[in-house]
């Protein structure tokens, strides 16, 4: 790279920035025209960022924005944009980055290849049928199988479907369907009744393909959020050491073997819980969370707000009132890494916020620790969880 | 990748996620706080127009990156002159750039190498980048003469860029 073009080209870079009434519309286009320009300024705009003795933006500066931008998607159909040539140039735009992406991910090979590549989880899942078959399941692909009156179809949207053929009236014997969702996965799975389930990463539902008899029941290890189809016949999810029966309703039961309590959150009807070991039923009402200890089957009932215990259904983290076990459990399984917590003192202070799960690992530890009192440290798969010392508290 | 709704709930956690980091990434190509609230707006809103037709290989965030960038590239423009010429736009972005998805962790490493870097190179560095000076007010500074000053600038630049590549 020529040394002289180099040093002109800052010096032009700081007129653009901050003197450019100095400048001329052409002197600007043809300065920025040049790739090597555009590189100048994109490093620019990051030193600038790395240095500056950092300004977040306030808490209210934010709050006003998100009031300014929610109001705006309410009423569609005003668009105003401030720069002239702005509305035309956005659809193309958005078209080039996307080419743009795709072939810049192709070009660093060698970046991926430094450090283990973290993913977040993703749609898929295995099934086994009765015989111990296994199927993998990706959004994309298509098991069917028509055989005993019963359809079964995986499609991206709605995952695996299982419905009723109604010419057959099978009362033979049940057939159950094992799926098994490995960690970093997610699964949505849609019942003979007409139930919807969704599977959460490391879980199993063990289910029968056609309900029939005087119970629709099915056997849950891990996490599921099921809406209930309405039936006159009880609907009952059978877990260690307890069961949960139903009618119609939407629910989160999270189960997994190795936990300290298993939770069942009601968003609507009516659910009874079942805990074997007390011998007790507790039946609870919406917005309200049970907690059995899986020790000694003594069962608590809260208050909750139901929304953080269903969002991952929607591809969102919702970490309010969760404290930082329970969300390190949750990033363990989604992004598949070991946690270790070197001071045993953080892991119940609480936290809120929410993130997208297709984020980056970091994007979300970050996030933690800006506001927390915690420090990480991720060395391939493991994930380190230390006390901040410069923490306020 | 989960066949969540785009619905507003969902935008709103998009806005939570990523609105202080576009923000410093927006600053950094148009020196205004003002400007920069208004152009991470504009990709929001582009980003929720388009939220039917959303290609699922590029995540949201890199979406709203890449508008953030194009938008301000667009105001460095339009601040003199209306830009007509949609073609010229196309190509400007065909080239290969640093994944976004690594923006935040550059900007720590940068920092830490900056650290690094001898005095007068980083105090150069400071007034050029962060104080946006020129290379006569940055001689006149640091006594020192202009040919001094870039070359400090042009050795504290290829030792960034090699440490970052």
């Amino acid at each position: 790279m020529g040394g002289k073009d180099h040093d002109i080209n800052i010096e032009f870079l700081n007129r653009l920035l901050y003197h450019r009434e100095e400048l001329s519309g052409e002197e600007i286009e043809s300065w920025l025209s040049s790739e090597n320009n555009r590189k100048l300024l994109d490093e620019a705009a990051m030193y600038n960022r790395a240095l500056c003795s950092f300004k977040y933006v306030s808490a209210k500066e934010k709050e006003k924005e998100r009031l300014r931008l929610m109001n705006r998607i309410k009423s569609p159909g005003k668009q105003l944009f401030r720069w002239v040539g702005y509305a035309a140039s956005i659809l193309i735009l958005v078209s080039a980055g996307l080419v743009f992406y795709m072939s810049s991910s192709d070009n660093r090979p060698e970046q991926l290849s430094i450090q283990e590549k973290i993913n977040p989880g993703e749609f898929k899942a295995e099934l086994v049928l009765p015989d111990g078959k296994k199927i993998l399941l990706a959004a994309k692909e298509a098991y069917v199988d028509s055989s005993k009156g019963v359809v079964v179809k995986n499609d991206q949207t709605n995952g695996l479907v299982y419905s009723k053929n109604d010419a057959s009236t099978d009362k033979s014997e049940k057939t159950y369907h094992t799926l098994k969702v490995p960690l970093g996965g997610f699964y949505p799975l849609l019942l003979s009744d007409g139930t919807k389930v969704w599977l959460n990463a490391g879980s199993e539902l063990k289910y029968p393909v056609e309900f029939n008899g005087e119970v629709r029941d099915v056997y849950l290890h891990g996490e599921a959020y099921f809406e209930v189809m309405k039936d006159k016949i009880p609907f009952v999810v059978n877990l260690e050491d307890s069961r949960i029966e139903v009618l119609g309703t939407s629910f989160n039961v999270n189960a997994y073997k190795g936990d300290d309590n298993i939770f069942a959150t009601l968003k609507s009807g009516s659910i009874a819980f079942y805990s074997e070991k007390e011998k007790i039923k507790t039946v609870i009402k919406p917005g309200q969370q049970l907690k059995m200890n899986a020790n000694s089957g003594e069962t608590f009932v809260r208050d909750v707000d139901v929304n953080t215990y269903t969002s991952w259904t929607e591809g969102i983290f919702n970490f309010n009132e969760m404290n930082l076990d329970e969300i390190m459990k949750i990033i363990a399984r989604w992004y598949q890494v070991d946690v270790v917590f070197r001071d045993e003192k953080i892991r119940y202070d609480e936290y809120y916020g929410k993130m997208p799960m297709y984020s980056d690992i970091e994007d979300v530890l970050r996030k933690i620790e800006m506001s927390g009192n915690v420090k990480y440290k991720l060395e391939g798969k493991m994930l380190t969880i230390t006390e901040s010392k410069n923490g306020i508290n | 990748m989960l066949n969540n709704p785009f619905d507003k709930r969902y935008f709103e956690v998009l806005f939570d996620a990523h609105f202080e980091d576009l923000m410093t990434f927006v600053y950094g190509y148009v020196r205004d706080n003002e400007i920069s609230k208004d152009i991470v707006h504009d990709a929001y809103m582009a980003l929720w127009n388009r939220r039917e037709i959303l290609d699922t290989s590029l995540s949201p965030k890199a979406y709203l990156y890449k508008l953030a960038r194009n938008m301000a590239l667009n105001y460095l423009r339009h601040q003199k002159v209306v830009l007509t010429n949609e073609q010229s736009i196309i190509t400007h972005e065909k080239e290969v750039r640093q994944d976004m998805d690594d923006y935040d962790k550059s900007l720590d490493l940068l920092a830490m190498y900056v650290k690094k870097l001898p005095e007068k190179q980083r105090e150069v560095i400071n007034k050029c980048f962060v104080e946006g000076k020129m290379y006569k007010e940055i001689a006149d500074d640091l006594g020192i003469s202009i040919n001094t000053v870039k070359t400090h600038l042009k050795r504290a630049i290829l030792y960034l860029r090699s440490e970052l590549r």
